[in-house]
C-alpha cells in the first residue's frame, strides 16, 4: 500500500524551477531519504509535502486522499497530520519537554494527553525526569528525541525529517540515526528524509531519491543505487568510486587499464565508463599473478582507519584504499586485484 | 499568546484608556481660557453651592475660540470663557452664542459686556507699563505705549506678543488708531521687543534687571505683591491713561454657546460667576477687577474709575486682523 | 532610512533582507492587512500636510512660507542643530572614550552617570535651569540645555561600541607603529561612525521635535512657532505649513544621516571578543583633568536639574504634595501610558513580524512608511489628528481614541525595533511545526512566535510607556476634556510661573522614567557582552 505519491510536482521561486516534474512514491512503512547537494529542491520538496507551500503543479496524495493538484485542491499543513522534524529538533523554548510532547494533542483530554506523553517518553527513552525540564536543559540527543515524540504524539501516517542529526555531533550522530531508525520502526510510521549526508541516507533508508537541480536523478534501494548508480555524477556522490573508460566485448567482460574485468551488462558492446567502489579493490606490493593489474604508488594519504593510495596504473589514476599496517611506500610497485563485477554507467 | 489573549489585551488598554480619559461625568463642559486656577476655584465653589458638576478644558482664548469656530453646532462646550474680548467676538460673529439672560446681563454696566447681549464681562485687566526701578527713571518713562516703537527703545522691553492678552492690546489699537498706524507700531515693535512666553515672565524679566520694561496686565503685579513680593520688587506700574491705546481695559468674558443642551445650567454658571461670591474668589484670587455693578475690586488696586482708559465696545475688537498683521510683521 | 531611534540611543542597523523563510506570498493575508491599516494610520499626518498643501495652493504656501519670520526660524533652528549636535557629539564621545577606555578613577560610577541624565525629560531640564538661572535664556542656553538633555543619546550606542570592537585590531595597529592617539584617530575613531550618527539622527529629530524646553529657554524653532500659531489661531494654513517645512526638515536629516553612513550602512562592529581592551594609563595631569570634565558634565546634566528640583521640593514643603490633585493626575498618566503602550504594541506587531519574515519591495516600503512617521514631531501629528477628527471624523474628536492613535503613531518605531529584534531570535521553524502539529498559520504565530517575542513585546512597551508618561504637545492638543498627564499640569503650572507646585510632577516623572533609564544602561553593557 502506498502512503505517499508524489506525480509531476513543480514550484519555481520568479524564474528558478526548485522542484522540476518530480514523481516519487513511498510505500507504507517504508524509510525514504531524499538526498542530494544543497539547492538541489530537497528541502522544498519536503515543504511542499509538509503543505507550508503549494506546488504550482502536479498532485499529491496521502493515503489516496489529495492534499494538492495544481488547480485549487491544497489542504493546509495544519490540517494534514503530517510530522516534522527539522533541523536541531526546533523545541519550542518556552514550553517543558511534556508540554512540547503534548502540544500536537491540546484538544485531547489532559488524562489522555498526559497516558501519551508518558507513553511516548518511554518510547524515545526519555526520563521521567526529564519531562519537567525545558528544552535548554537537553543534550542535542535529548532534544531530537523529544522532537520525534512530539511530532509522533498525534500518530501521523508519515513523518518528514529535515536534516534532522546534522546539528549533532559526529559519535552522537550515528547512534542518535540508528535509535531514530529503530523507533520509526516500532511506530510503523513512514518517515521521508531529507540529508546532504549520504552515509546518512543509505544507513537510513529503505529507498533513497537522489536528487539534482530540482529533479530526482535516480530512486531504488540503497543497494542498488549504491552498487549501480545511473550516472558518474550519482556514483561519486552516494561515495567514492573509482570510474573508468573501458571497452565492452557485449559478453559480460569490459578491458579497461585495470585488465579485463567482468560488468554487469552482458549486452553493451563499444566504449563505456565504468565503475568500482574502492572497497572492491585490493592491492599487494609487488607484481602478483591473481592481480589484473600493475602500477606504482604515486601518493598516499593517511585518513586514520585507512590509507588512500594513488596508484599511476599505465597512465591512470586509481585511488584504492588499504590498511593502515600495510600501505606500500610512494614509488613502489604494487599490484591490484578486482572482486565483483564493475558497473557499467550509462 | 493565544487569540484570546489579544482581545483580553485590546480590552485592557480600551479599559485604561476609560480610565485615563475620565468620561465628562460632568453637567456642563466650560471651554476654559482663563487662568486655570481661577476657573478651578470658581468651579469648586459653584459646584458645592449648585450642585451642578462642571468640567472644563483648558486652552488660549484663540485657540479655544477658533477651537469652537470648527466645532460649529456639534461643540461639546456649553461655556466659554475668555481673558479677553477679540476671542469672545470671534465665537460670536459666528452666531455661536446663546443671548445671555437679561438679569445676568442686568448685573454689569455697559461698557463690560457686549452690545450684542451675547457675552458678558466676568472680569477686567488693565495695560500697564511694567518697569525697572532702577533702571527707568520716573521722568523717562513712555508717555504713550506707541512709544515704545521709537528707536530710543530698541532691546529694552518686552512683551508676551504670542499671548491673547497682549493681541487684545493691539485690537484695542487698530480699533482707536487704524491699520497703518498699528502696523507701523508692530513694526517698530519686531525692531525694538523681545517675545517672552508669559505676562509673568516679562515680569520676571523685567524684576531681573534684563529689559527696562514691559507691557503686561496689571494683575501680575498685584498678585506677587500680594504673596511675596519676590518677582516684583524691583519693578513699578506705570498706568498710560489719557485714553491712550496702552491704558486699554480689557474685558474677560463669558458666553454660553448656542448648541449647549443645557442652557439652564451654563446660564446659571455664568450668571454665578458675578454674583458675590464669583466676584470675591476672583478679586481675592487672581486680583482682577471685578466688574458686577457694587462688587468691589481689590483695595490694593488703583481704582477702575480713575485709569482714564479709551472708550470701546468690547464686542468690535477684532482678531483675525490683528493675527494676519501680527504675522505679516513677523511676530508670530 | 537606517536607524531608528531607541530611548537608549541604540540604533539598529535595518536587516539585510529577510533570512530564507516564508516569503511574503505565504504570509497571512490577515497579517499583510493589518500592517497595511497600521502603516495607514502612520502615514496619516504626512498625508495631511501633504493635502493641506494642494488645498492651500502654491501662491498661498509662497505667502505663507517665503516671510521673514520663517528665514529666522529656519535660521534658528539650523544654528541650534548644528552647534547642538557637534557639541553633543563631542560629549558623548569624550566621556565614551574617558569611561570605557581610561583609567579614569571610578569610571563605572561615571558611566552610569553619562546615561542618568535621560531619566530628565528635556523640558524639565529647561524648568531646572530657567528657574536656576532665570536670565539664562536664548540660543547658548538652547544649545548647552539641549546637549546636556541628548548627549546620552550618543554615550550610550558609542560606549557599547566601544566595548565591542575587538582589541585585536588595535593591537595590530600598535604592531605597525601607531602611538595610541594616533590608533584611537585611525583605528577606534572610524569605527564608531556608525554609533555616532545614529545618536546624532536622534538628537537631531528630538531636537526638531522638542516644544517645552525651547519655550523655557525662550528659543524659538519651529516646533515652538507652530505652538504659538495653534494657540493664537488654531489650526491654520500658515501653521499647517510651517508644520509641512518641520517635516521636510526631518527627512532632510534622515536623508542625512542615510548618506554619511554610506557603504557602512551594514558593517558590523566585531561580535564581541573574551578579551577586554586594555585601558589607556592616562598620565596624572590628564587623568586629573578627565577627572574634573566628566565631573563637569554630571554636575550640569545631573546635579543642576536634581538641585534646583530639591530647592523647589524643600520649599514647597509637605503642602505641594496634594495628593487629591496629584492622585488622578498619576492615576490618569499611568493609565493613558499603559493603555498607549498596549495598543502601540499590538499595531507594531503586524509589521514587526513582516519585516523580519517577509520579503520584497512591498515589505520595505511597508517597514521604512513606519519608520519616518515615527520620526515626526507630536506637534506635526497632533495638528494633523485634530484637523482631521474636527472635519471628517468628528465621532472621535477629542476622545481617548485619538489621542492614542497620536502615540502609536509617535512611539510605534521604539515598539517595533524591540519587537523586530525577538521575532528574529525566534526560528522559523517554529511555526512551521506547529502548523505540522495542527496549529492554524494564526495560531502558530500568536501561541509560538508571539509567545517568544513577549520579553521584546514588554521592552517595547516599556519604552513607550515611559515616552507617553513625558508626552506633550500632542496630549495637550488632543486629550479629551479633563484630561490631565504629570507632562501636561507639569507645564501648565510652569507657566503659570508656579515652580513650586510644578516640582512634584517633575519629581514623578523622574521617578517613573528612572528604573526604565537604569534598564537601557544595564541592556547597553550587556549587549556588549559584560
Amino acid at each position: 500500500m502506498t502512503t505517499l505519491e508524489l506525480r509531476n510536482i513543480s514550484k519555481s521561486y520568479g524564474s528558478v524551477r526548485a522542484v522540476n516534474d518530480v514523481s516519487l512514491s513511498v510505500p507504507a512503512g517504508c524509510h525514504t531519504a531524499i538526498v542530494g547537494p544543497s539547492g538541489s529542491g530537497k528541502t522544498t520538496l519536503l515543504r511542499l509535502i509538509a503543505g507550508f507551500e503549494a506546488p504550482d503543479a502536479g498532485s499529491l496524495l496521502l493515503s489516496g486522499a489529495p492534499l494538492a493538484d495544481g488547480n485549487g485542491t491544497f489542504v493546509p499543513a495544519h490540517k494534514r497530520q503530517v510530522g516534522y522534524l527539522p533541523q536541531d529538533g526546533a523545541l519550542f523554548p518556552h514550553l517543558s519537554v511534556a508540554a512540547n510532547i503534548a502540544f500536537g494533542i491540546a484538544h485531547e483530554p489532559a488524562d489522555v494527553r498526559e497516558r501519551r506523553v508518558q507513553e511516548l517518553a518511554e518510547m524515545v527513552v526519555l526520563d521521567r525526569a526529564m519531562l519537567a525540564r525545558y528544552p535548554h536543559e537537553l543534550s542535542g540527543g535529548q532534544q531530537q528525541r523529544v522532537g520525534i515524540a512530539r511530532a509522533l504524539a498525534q500518530r501521523p501516517k508519515l513523518i518528514l525529517l529535515d536534516e534532522p542529526f546534522s546539528a549533532l555531533d559526529t559519535g552522537l550522530r550515528a547512534a542518535t540515526r540508528k535509535a531514530t531508525t529503530e523507533l520509526l520502526d516500532a511506530a510503523g510510521v513512514t518517515a521521508l528524509l531529507v540529508t546532504h549526508d549520504q552515509a546518512e541516507a543509505l544507513s537510513f533508508s529503505d529507498q533513497i531519491a537522489v536528487m539534482r537541480d530540482g529533479r530526482i536523478a535516480q530512486s531504488g534501494p540503497p543497494v542498488d543505487l549504491y552498487l549501480r548508480p545511473r550516472d558518474p555524477i550519482t556514483a561519486t556522490f552516494l561515495g567514492d568510486a573509482i570510474i573508468l573508460a573501458a571497452q565492452l566485448s557485449g559478453d559480460g567482460w569490459s578491458t579497461s587499464v585495470l585488465g579485463s574485468l567482468p560488468v554487469d551488462d552482458s549486452t553493451r558492446l563499444g566504449p563505456a565508463s565504468i565503475m568500482l567502489r574502492p572497497e572492491q579493490v585490493t592491492m599487494v606490493g609487488g607484481s602478483a599473478a591473481d592481480c589484473s593489474a600493475q602500477g606504482h604508488v604515486l601518493d598516499l594519504e593517511f585518513i586514520g582507519h585507512s590509507c588512500v593510495v594513488t596508484v599511476d596504473v599505465a597512465g591512470t589514476r586509481v585511488q584504492v584504499r588499504c590498511a593502515v599496517g600495510g600501505a606500500p611506500k610512494v614509488g613502489a610497485r604494487v599490484s591490484l586485484a578486482v572482486n565483483g563485477p564493475a558497473h557499467v554507467l550509462s | 499568546m493565544l487569540f484570546r489573549t489579544w482581545i483580553v489585551a485590546g480590552a485592557v488598554a480600551a479599559g485604561l484608556a476609560l480610565a485615563g480619559t475620565p468620561p465628562a461625568v460632568a453637567d456642563i463642559v466650560i471651554y476654559n481660557a482663563q487662568h486655570e486656577s481661577l476657573t478651578k476655584a470658581w468651579i469648586e465653589a459653584f459646584t458645592k453651592e449648585t450642585g451642578i458638576k462642571a468640567t472644563y478644558r483648558q486652552g488660549s482664548d484663540l485657540e479655544l475660540g477658533n477651537v469652537i469656530v470648527q466645532e460649529g453646532r456639534n461643540s461639546p462646550a456649553d461655556v466659554f470663557l475668555t481673558e479677553n474680548s477679540p476671542a469672545m467676538a470671534l465665537v460670536d460673529n459666528a452666531g455661536l452664542l446663546a443671548t445671555i439672560d437679561a438679569a445676568t446681563l442686568a448685573l454689569v454696566p455697559a461698557e463690560f459686556r457686549a452690545g450684542t447681549g451675547r457675552w458678558v464681562g466676568i472680569a477686567a485687566r488693565t495695560t500697564v507699563f511694567v518697569y525697572n526701578k532702577a533702571k527707568v527713571p520716573a521722568d523717562k518713562l513712555p508717555k504713550s505705549m506707541l512709544d515704545l516703537a521709537d528707536a530710543a527703545w530698541k532691546g529694552r522691553w518686552a512683551a508676551a506678543h504670542t499671548g491673547a492678552d497682549f493681541q487684545a492690546i493691539v485690537a484695542a489699537l487698530l480699533e482707536l488708531k487704524g491699520e497703518a498706524a498699528t502696523a507701523a507700531w508692530l513694526n517698530g515693535m519686531k525692531a525694538n521687543a523681545t517675545k517672552l512666553g508669559g505676562n509673568a515672565a516679562v515680569m520676571r524679566a523685567v524684576n531681573a534687571g534684563e529689559f527696562d520694561g514691559g507691557i503686561i496686565y496689571h494683575y501680575y503685579y498685584a498678585q506677587d505683591q500680594a504673596r511675596t513680593g519676590e518677582g516684583s520688587k524691583n519693578v513699578a506700574l506705570h498706568y498710560f491713561k489719557n485714553g491712550d491705546p496702552g491704558a486699554f481695559v480689557s474685558v474677560s468674558g463669558g458666553g454660553v454657546l448656542a448648541s449647549s443642551k443645557n442652557q439652564q445650567e451654563a446660564q446659571a454658571f455664568v450668571k454665578w460667576t458675578l454674583s458675590k461670591t464669583g466676584q470675591d474668589i476672583m478679586t481675592k484670587s487672581a486680583l482682577e477687577y471685578a466688574v458686577a455693578t457694587g462688587a468691589p475690586s481689590h483695595p490694593a488696586l488703583v481704582p477702575l474709575n480713575t485709569l482714564q482708559a479709551p472708550k470701546l465696545d468690547p464686542a468690535k475688537l477684532a482678531s483675525k486682523k490683528v493675527t494676519e498683521m501680527m504675522l505679516a510683521a513677523g511676530l508670530i | 532610512m537606517g536607524v531608528i531611534a531607541t530611548p537608549g540611543g541604540g540604533t539598529i542597523p535595518l536587516p539585510p533582507g529577510a533570512r530564507h523563510s516564508a516569503s511574503l506570498r505565504a504570509a497571512p493575508r490577515w497579517l499583510l492587512l493589518a500592517a497595511i491599516v497600521v502603516t495607514g494610520a502612520m502615514l496619516l499626518p504626512l498625508g495631511f500636510v501633504l493635502w493641506v498643501a494642494v488645498q492651500i495652493g502654491w501662491s498661498e504656501i509662497v505667502t505663507v512660507l517665503v516671510r521673514p519670520r520663517v528665514g529666522e526660524l529656519l535660521l534658528n533652528t539650523a544654528m541650534l542643530v548644528s552647534m547642538a549636535v557637534p557639541a553633543s557629539v563631542l560629549v558623548g564621545v569624550s566621556l565614551a572614550w574617558l569611561t570605557e577606555r581610561t583609567d579614569l578613577p571610578g569610571h563605572t560610577l561615571w558611566s552610569a552617570l553619562a546615561a542618568a541624565p535621560l531619566a530628565v525629560p528635556a523640558f524639565v531640564h529647561g524648568y531646572a535651569w530657567v528657574t536656576a538661572l532665570p536670565s539664562f535664556h536664548g540660543l547658548v542656553a538652547a544649545v548647552m540645555v539641549s546637549v546636556l538633555a541628548y548627549f546620552p543619546f550618543v554615550y550610550l550606542p558609542v560606549a557599547a561600541a566601544l566595548r565591542r570592537l575587538d582589541p585585536a585590531q588595535e593591537d595590530v595597529a600598535a604592531s605597525l607603529g601607531l602611538r595610541p592617539m594616533q590608533v584611537l584617530r585611525r583605528v577606534v575613531l572610524p569605527q564608531l561612525r556608525l554609533p555616532v550618527l545614529g545618536g546624532a539622527l536622534i538628537i537631531g529629530l528630538h531636537m526638531l521635535a522638542e516644544y517645552g524646553l525651547f519655550a523655557l529657554v525662550r528659543f524659538d524653532t519651529f516646533t515652538t512657532a507652530i505652538f504659538d500659531q495653534f494657540q493664537s489661531i488654531f489650526s491654520a494654513p500658515a501653521a499647517n505649513m510651517m508644520a509641512g517645512v518641520l517635516v521636510l526638515l526631518c527627512l532632510l536629516l534622515l536623508m542625512l544621516e542615510v548618506s554619511a553612513r554610506g557603504g557602512g550602512r551594514y558593517a558590523r562592529l566585531g561580535s564581541g571578543s573574551a578579551r577586554q581592551a586594555a585601558r589607556l594609563r592616562l598620565p596624572p595631569l590628564a587623568k586629573g583633568a578627565a577627572v574634573l570634565v566628566v565631573l563637569a558634565v554630571a554636575i550640569l546634566s545631573l546635579g543642576v536639574p536634581l538641585m534646583t528640583l530639591a530647592r523647589w521640593l524643600m520649599l514647597g514643603g509637605a503642602e505641594v504634595w496634594d495628593l487629591d490633585a496629584i492622585l488622578p493626575v498619576l492615576g490618569q498618566t499611568l493609565a493613558l501610558a499603559a493603555a498607549g503602550a498596549i495598543l502601540t504594541t499590538m499595531a507594531a506587531m503586524p509589521v514587526a513580524w513582516l519585516s523580519v519574515r517577509g520579503r520584497g519591495a512591498k515589505v520595505r516600503i511597508i517597514e521604512a512608511s513606519n519608520y519616518i512617521s515615527g520620526a515626526l514631531p507630536g506637534i506635526v501629528v497632533a495638528l494633523a489628528l485634530v484637523t482631521v477628527t474636527i472635519r471628517v471624523a468628528r465621532p472621535l474628536y477629542q476622545t481617548a481614541f485619538t489621542v492614542l492613535l497620536a502615540y502609536v503613531i509617535l512611539f510605534l518605531p521604539r515598539a517595533l525595533i524591540a519587537l523586530r529584534a525577538s521575532i528574529a531570535q525566534a526560528p522559523p521553524e517554529l511555526e512551521n511545526v506547529a502548523q505540522s502539529l495542527g496549529r492554524s498559520p494564526f495560531r502558530a504565530l500568536t501561541e509560538v512566535t508571539m509567545r517568544l517575542a513577549a520579553p521584546g513585546a514588554a521592552a517595547g512597551a516599556a519604552m513607550v510607556f515611559l515616552a507617553v508618561t513625558t508626552e506633550l504637545t500632542a496630549t495637550l492638543i488632543l486629550a479629551p476634556t479633563g484630561t490631565r498627564t504629570l507632562a501636561t499640569t507639569f507645564w501648565s503650572l510652569t507657566t503659570e510661573i508656579e515652580y513650586v507646585r510644578a516640582a512634584p510632577f517633575a519629581f514623578m516623572m523622574i521617578a517613573l522614567s528612572l528604573p526604565l533609564t537604569w534598564v537601557l544602561y544595564h541592556q547597553s553593557r550587556r549587549a556588549a557582552g559584560r
